[in-house]
């Protein structure tokens, strides 16, 4: 699949990324990508918002659970409201929940139906406890558990001079905040997992006040680079048009249904044939044995 | 005589909407107090308005109130409650459905030890559920947020960042950074917060200077 769909499929909730893990700054927080979370889920999916931070809380959300509450107690409402219909689970913050029941939490709620999308601000610093020390930090954990990562950020400005970005970086760090943080259009950064084990990453550029999705533009370019190169080589016609590419890119490959959840996990292997209008169905199999 | 050219950010009614959180950081060089004494002056006029310091004395707001010509009790709105020197039990018992909370420093009580961070950045947010607006001053400077590995410097960033997390707007105070100068106090910053709401803030940065009872504030 072109990585162009994968953060749209992600957010609609189509992919079977079951743990997800948003991690953002005081820069460019999460709340924006939240709200595109719940905006293009199907609207028969069940929201839970489990919330710590969020004064208002966006009409989209079905159930919202006050996260200030005994880990226990938390999981038992959250459980409760779950149901057997498809549900997306949302963590406004994770700074509240002790890290060591932070995962058993977390695992207790993932199952084949529900979806985990969890905020982590990654400029929290986290205390350096003497007696865990040999522990990997929360954030290395959840980099590790997560099916898929989305680091939210500013539009990357690469016109703009290092000193400048440095100056820049440096006043956020003083809580100076600069003009132009937190805007609706930012860029989201993913890494997402394959069942195979294998690793995506692309960037994306989300625009929160029209809701579009797109593929950063560089990546556009290097394509545009490599119809360059075949250009002249042989009369031939080596290229793709980029609407020949638009179109190339849009088509949601049928192996997708190799990776999608059945009863048990994967159904892997089983073949999928989708009949064209010029198809001619034969009734008879042509292998099958004559006698 | 008091000047005080605000260019619509202190109109009140347009930045403190209901349901909004807001963050004022300072540093030791530009007081927070008088930001926080300019909108009690000007919500207090129409809005119930309670400020709890725990810096500050009841005394000093009276004064620094009466310094902008106006005095406590012509201002029957208007609640000050100092907590200086006590402990921050139960702060949530001061907010009020109708109220603009205003909070000076509770980042003193987590770094003295009286209060939880996580307890803090709960206890605020509690606050602003059961309160009209809320708006916080902390302090920002920099041996508080210096990336070593100090307590206190993990503690104070973990509450502001937290806090930042929740904000619909930040204004930012801090000296010039060239230097010190005859008529500039200070820089005044607003921005966005990380949490997008209906009103628009209209980012801007300002030059402020006070010098005795006046204020004044000129676009950059």
């Amino acid at each position: 699949m072109h990585p162009s769909l994968l953060l749209p499929r992600i957010l609609a909730l189509k992919d079977s990324s079951a743990f997800t893990v948003i991690i953002d700054s005081v820069e460019q927080s999460a709340s924006r990508l939240i709200s595109e979370f719940l905006h293009h889920a199907p609207e028969s999916t069940n929201v839970l918002y489990v919330n710590y931070e969020t004064l208002t809380v966006d009409k989209r959300v079905n159930h919202e659970i006050s996260g200030h509450e005994k880990v226990a107690e938390l999981k038992q409402k959250i459980v409760q409201l779950t149901g057997t219909s498809q549900t997306l689970i949302i963590f406004d913050t994770l700074a509240f929940i002790p890290e060591q029941e932070l995962f058993q939490l977390l695992f207790s709620l993932i199952s084949k139906h529900t979806t985990v999308v969890c905020v982590y601000h990654g400029d929290i610093r986290s205390k350096s406890d003497s007696s865990s020390s040999c522990y990997p930090s929360t954030l290395s954990l959840l980099n590790y558990f997560a099916t898929s990562i989305l680091t939210v950020g500013p539009l990357s400005r690469p016109d703009v001079m290092p000193h400048v970005l440095e100056q820049h970086s440096n006043r956020i760090s003083a809580w100076d905040i600069p003009m132009g943080c937190n805007s609706p259009k930012f860029e989201v950064q993913l890494d997402y997992r394959r069942k195979s084990g294998r690793s995506v990453i692309a960037t994306y550029t989300v625009d929160n006040s029209s809701h579009a999705v797109a593929i950063a533009p560089n990546k556009a370019q290097q394509q545009e680079n490599e119809a360059d190169l075949l250009k002249d080589l042989t009369t031939f016609n080596l290229t793709t048009s980029t609407r020949n590419q638009q179109a190339k890119d849009k088509v949601e490959l049928p192996f997708l249904e190799s990776q999608k959840y059945g009863d048990g996990g994967v159904q892997g292997g089983a073949i999928v044939y989708q009949y064209e209008k010029d198809d001619d169905y034969d009734e008879e199999d042509p292998y099958e044995d004559p006698f | 005589m008091t000047t005080f050219n605000d260019f619509g950010i202190f109109a009140g009614e347009k930045l403190i909407e209901d349901r909004t959180f807001g963050l004022v950081t300072a540093t030791n060089d530009v007081n927070g107090s008088w930001i926080l004494t300019q909108f009690v002056k000007r919500l207090g006029r129409h809005d119930k308005v309670i400020l709890i310091t725990s810096m500050n004395d009841e005394e000093f707001y009276i004064e620094a109130l009466r310094r902008q010509g106006i005095k406590l009790q012509a201002l029957p709105n208007v609640r000050i409650v100092s907590l200086l020197g006590k402990n921050p039990e139960n702060l949530c018992q001061y907010a009020d459905k109708d109220a603009v909370v205003i909070l000076e420093n509770p980042d003193l009580w987590s770094a003295e030890g009286s209060m939880e961070v996580q307890d803090m950045v709960k206890t605020i947010f509690q606050i602003q559920q059961v309160s009209k607006a809320v708006m916080c001053l902390i302090q920002a400077d920099s041996p508080l947020l210096e990336t070593d590995s100090s307590l206190l410097a993990t503690n104070h960033t973990n509450l502001g960042i937290q806090l930042l997390h929740q904000t619909n707007y930040i204004i930012t105070l801090r000296p010039l950074p060239t230097g010190r100068a005859e008529d500039v106090t200070g820089t005044l910053h607003v921005s966005r917060g990380t949490r997008p709401t209906n009103v628009t803030v209209d980012e801007k940065e300002y030059l402020y200077f006070i010098k005795g009872e006046q204020v004044k504030i000129t676009p950059r």
